[in-house]
C-alpha cells in the first residue's frame, strides 16, 4: 500500500472515474485505491442511479461491477459507448459472463490488488 | 341161248352194274386200275367208253332204245366192228334210270375187209365208216353238250365260291377289327391295372403316413363309430381310456376313463346329431393334467359322416405358462405404471409400430402422429436432429443408447426426459427395441439450481474476500499498532461470519433485523439491569443488506464498548425502528441512541467505522445515515428504502 502511494504520487493519473458497485466494502476499497493514484471517485451502488451518472456526469472512465443490487449492469455499458468513455468491468463471476459484444472489454476479477486497477486505468489516459 | 344173244350189262341210275351177262361180254370189258368198282365206265374198254356213255344219255333224254351200229373198237388187237343198244328198262319194273346195255359183234373192221378188195366189199366198208362217222359225231355232240353243261355248273360254283369268298374275307376283316378293339381293351386294362398298382402303393404310403403321423403328434386321438364303438386309437390315447388293442370294437361306454368329463358320451352324440365341432378343456379326475378336447364329426372323402373323431391334446404346460406369463405381465404392467415412466417398443428398423399409451399420455401425440418417426416430432427442435442421428446409429450399429431431450408435455411445456434404449435380441438378430422415458426436468432443473448456486457461492466467496481485503486494508491504516491492528481485524472479521452464520442459518434467505440486532448486541445484555434495549417491528431484510448492516451495528457496537454507553455499568443502549409507508414506497427508519456513558468527543480522525457507517452504509441502503457524536451520547439514524422482498414475514 505505501509502496503503491510512493508509486501514485510519482506518476498521479489525474483521472475521475465512475464506480459503479453495490458492495460498500469494496466502494471503499476502490476510493482509497483510486485516490492513491490520484484519482477523483464517483460512486453509485444502485442501476438508476449509474445510468444517471453515465449519462450525465463528466468523468474519463468507470468501473462497472457487473450485478449491481441484483441488476445487470449493461444499460451503463451502452450508455458509456454511445459517449465512448472508457470502461472496464469487475466482478467475482469470472470470466465468460459478459456478453459477447463487451468481449474485448477487461474485466477486473475481485478481489482485485490496487496494481491490476492502475494497470487498467492507464488504459483510460490513452 | 346165251349163244345167239349178244352180250349185255344192266346198270342203274348211277352207271353201276346190277347184272351180267354171260357170253362174249368179257371181250368188252377191261377194268381201269385201282379200287375196284362195278360202274360200267370203268370197267369198259376205255374205246367203248365215250360212245357208251353218249348212247346211254340219249337214250334216257329219249326214254327209246338207241342203238350204234359198226362202233369201230380194237378188242384183243384187232380192229371190230361192234353194234351197240342201249335201252332205257320200265320204271315200273325197277329203279329209275336203269337201263340194258348190249354189244353185238357186226364183223371185222372194214378196213380188214378192204384187203378183200372187192367193189361190193369196198361199198359195204364205206357204209360201215359212214356209221362209224356217224356215230363219232354224235358221240362228240354228247361230250361236247356233257362239258357245257359241266362247264356251267362249274361257273356257278365258282360264282358260289366268289361269293363265299368274299363273306368269308368280310368275316375275316370283322375279326381283325375285333381283334384290335380288343387289343385297346387289353392296353387299356392294363394301364388302368398299373395306375391301381399306383395307387394302392399310394394309399399304403398315406396309411402308413398317417400312422406315424398320429403316434408322432402325441395327441391322444379315437376314432368312433355310429354307435360310439371304437374303431380306432393312437398309443397316447391308451393313457387316457385305459385302452388296449383288443378294445377295437368294444362301446366306449365299457371302458373305464381318467377323464373328469361325465358329459362325454352326450357330447359325442351331440355332434353326431349336429354335425359340428365341440371344443372345451377337460382334467384328470386326479386333476393333475389338462386337455384340450376336441370332438368333431368324422368325414369320409366322399362327405359322408362316420362316426366321431375326439382328439386330446396336453395343454398342462401350457396353461402353467400362460398363469406364469400373465402373472408377468401383470407384474410388468404394474410397474410401468407405478414408475411413471414412458415405455415404448419398436421394430428392428427404430420405426414405432405399437401403441405406447404412456408416450400418447405424456406428449398428448395421437397413435397415428406418434407412429413410425413420428415421434420424433415430439421432441424440442434443437434436441430433435441429434436424437435422430443417435437413433439411427445406435439402430444401424445395434447397440443400446442413451441420452437427454426435451419432450413436448401435453400442457405444452417442455419437459426433459432421459431415454435409453436397447435392442431386443432373438437369436443374434435384434427383433426390435424397448425404450423407457424418464421424466427428468426436476433434476434438470435441480442441477441447474446446484450451477447458480455454485455460480453464486463463487461470487459471493469473490466478494466476501474482497471485502476482507478492504476491511484489512482500512484497518491497517487506523491502527497505530500491529495488535491494535490484530485486534481490531479479527473482531470485525468475527462480525462478518456472525452474520453469515445468521444468513446461513436462513439459508441465504431473508433475515429478521431483531435477529441481526440481538446478535451483535447479545453479550452485552443482561436481564437483571437491562443496558440494551431493542424495539421494533419485524422487518425482513435481505442478505447483502444484512451483511453491510451487521457491519455497521458491529462498529457501533464496538465503538460504545470502548468508549460508549457499553463501557459503564451504567450505560445503555437503545435500538428502536419502525416502518413507514409513502407514496407505495416502504422506508425503515431506525435509531441508535446511547445514554448515560462517559462524555463524548467526537473523534479527531475519521476511522474506519465512521466511514463504514456514514458513507459505505448510505450507500449501501441507498438511504441516508446520520451518525451524530453528542456529549450524551452517540446518536445514529438510519432511513432506507426497503425492498417488496424486503417485507413483515
Amino acid at each position: 500500500m505505501i509502496e503503491a502511494a510512493q508509486k501514485s504520487a510519482a506518476r498521479p493519473l489525474g483521472l475521475r472515474i465512475l464506480v459503479v458497485e453495490d458492495e460498500m466494502m469494496l466502494v471503499m476499497l476502490l476510493e482509497d485505491i483510486l485516490m492513491e493514484l490520484g484519482c477523483s471517485v464517483i460512486t453509485a451502488g444502485r442501476l438508476a442511479k449509474a445510468i444517471e451518472a453515465a449519462e450525465n456526469e463528466t468523468f474519463d472512465g468507470a468501473i462497472l461491477d457487473v450485478n449491481v443490487a441484483g441488476e445487470e449492469v449493461y444499460p451503463v455499458a451502452e450508455a458509456l459507448t454511445r459517449r465512448s468513455i472508457p470502461f472496464i468491468f469487475s466482478t467475482g463471476y469470472g470470466e465468460g459472463t459478459v456478453p459477447a459484444e463487451y468481449g474485448d472489454r477487461l474485466i477486473l476479477a475481485k478481489p482485485y490488488l490496487p496494481d491490476s486497477v492502475e494497470q487498467a486505468l492507464v488504459n483510460f489516459q490513452k | 341161248m346165251e349163244k345167239y344173244s349178244p352180250a349185255y350189262v344192266i346198270i342203274d341210275g348211277q352207271h353201276d352194274i346190277l347184272r351180267f351177262s354171260g357170253g362174249e361180254l368179257g371181250q368188252y370189258l377191261k377194268p381201269s386200275q385201282g379200287v375196284a368198282s362195278l360202274n360200267l365206265l370203268n370197267v369198259l374198254r376205255k374205246a367203248l367208253r365215250p360212245a357208251v356213255l353218249a348212247a346211254i344219255q340219249a337214250a334216257h333224254e329219249g326214254q327209246r332204245p338207241v342203238v350204234h351200229e359198226n362202233l369201230a373198237a380194237k378188242i384183243n388187237g384187232h380192229e371190230r366192228l361192234v353194234t351197240l343198244i342201249v335201252e332205257p328198262m320200265p320204271e315200273g319194273s325197277v329203279g329209275p334210270g336203269h337201263c340194258i346195255i348190249a354189244f353185238q359183234e357186226a364183223g371185222p373192221h372194214a378196213a380188214e375187209t378192204a384187203a378183200s378188195g372187192s367193189p361190193e366189199a369196198a361199198a359195204t366198208r364205206n357204209r360201215a365208216l359212214e356209221q362209224e362217222l356217224r356215230a363219232t359225231k354224235a358221240q362228240v355232240t354228247a361230250m361236247v353238250d356233257d362239258l357245257e353243261t359241266t362247264n356251267e355248273e362249274m361257273k356257278s360254283a365258282n360264282e358260289e365260291y366268289q361269293s363265299v369268298n368274299e363273306e368269308l374275307q368280310a368275316s375275316n376283316e370283322e375279326l381283325e377289327t375285333s381283334k384290335e378293339e380288343m387289343q385297346s381293351v387289353n392296353e387299356e386294362l392294363q394301364t388302368i391295372n398299373s395306375e391301381m398298382a399306383v395307387k394302392n402303393e399310394l394309399l399304403t404310403r398315406l396309411n402308413s403316413d398317417i400312422k406315424n403321423l398320429l403316434d408322432s403328434t402325441q395327441i391322444a386321438t379315437v376314432f368312433l363309430d355310429h354307435d360310439l364303438r371304437i374303431k380306432s386309437f393312437t398309443p397316447t390315447a391308451t393313457d387316457l381310456f385305459n385302452l388296449r388293442d383288443s378294445d377295437r370294437g368294444r362301446p366306449l361306454t365299457d371302458l373305464v376313463s381318467r377323464l373328469k368329463y361325465a358329459d362325454l358320451q352326450r357330447d359325442v352324440r351331440k355332434v353326431l346329431r349336429t354335425l359340428s365341432m365341440i371344443e372345451s378343456e377337460v382334467q384328470l379326475v386326479d386333476e393333475t393334467d389338462t386337455f384340450t378336447m376336441r370332438i368333431r364329426p368324422y368325414r369320409t372323402l366322399d362327405n359322408v359322416i362316420d362316426g366321431v373323431v375326439m382328439t386330446f391334446v396336453d395343454i398342462t404346460e401350457r396353461k402353467a405358462f400362460e398363469v406364469r406369463l400373465a402373472e408377468r405381465e401383470q407384474r410388468f404392467h404394474a410397474l410401468v405404471n407405478a414408475s411413471s415412466q414412458i415405455v415404448w417398443t419398436t421394430n428392428a428398423a427404430g420405426e414405432t409400430e405399437d401403441d405406447s399409451p404412456s408416450w400418447r399420455a405424456f406428449t398428448g401425440q395421437t397413435f397415428e402422429q406418434w407412429k413410425g418417426f413420428g415421434w420424433l416430432d415430439a421432441i424440442h427442435p434443437d434436441d430433435r436432429e441429434r436424437v435422430n442421428d443417435l437413433w439411427r446409429k445406435a439402430v444401424a450399429e445395434k447397440s443400446p443408447v442413451s441420452t437427454d431431450y426435451r419432450l413436448r408435455h401435453v400442457s405444452g411445456e417442455w419437459r426433459w426426459t432421459a431415454v435409453r434404449a436397447v435392442p431386443l435380441v432373438t437369436a443374434d438378430s435384434v427383433s426390435g427395441w424397448v425404450g423407457m422415458n424418464l421424466d427428468i426436468t426436476e433434476r434438470k432443473e435441480a442441477e441447474r439450481q446446484r450451477d447458480l448456486l455454485l455460480h453464486e457461492l463463487n461470487h459471493r466467496v469473490k466478494n466476501t474476500l474482497a471485502t476482507v481485503m478492504s476491511i484489512a486494508l482500512q484497518t491497517l491504516k487506523g491502527a497505530a499498532s500491529p495488535l491494535e491492528f490484530r485486534q481490531a481485524f479479527l473482531t470485525r472479521i468475527v462480525a462478518l461470519s456472525k452474520t453469515h452464520d445468521l444468513l446461513t442459518n436462513a439459508a441465504w434467505r431473508p433475515v429478521t433485523l431483531s435477529d441481526l440486532v440481538q446478535l451483535e448486541l447479545a453479550p452485552y445484555r443482561d436481564d437483571k439491569s437491562p443496558r440494551c434495549r431493542v424495539e421494533g417491528e419485524d422487518v425482513l431484510l435481505e442478505p447483502r443488506v444484512a451483511l453491510a448492516l451487521g457491519l455497521a451495528l458491529h462498529e457501533l457496537t464496538t465503538n460504545a464498548a470502548k468508549h460508549g454507553a457499553l463501557s459503564v455499568s451504567t450505560g445503555r443502549v437503545d435500538v428502536a425502528w419502525h416502518v413507514r409507508s409513502l407514496n407505495g414506497t416502504r422506508d425503515l427508519h431506525l435509531t441508535w441512541a446511547e445514554t448515560g456513558g462517559p462524555p463524548v468527543q467526537a473523534p479527531a480522525r475519521r476511522g474506519f467505522g465512521s466511514r463504514l457507517i456514514e458513507e459505505g452504509l448510505a450507500h449501501e441502503l441507498d438511504g441516508t445515515v446520520r451518525l451524530d457524536f453528542d456529549v450524551g451520547g452517540v446518536k445514529c439514524a438510519i432511513v432506507a428504502p426497503l425492498s417488496p422482498t424486503e417485507s413483515q414475514p
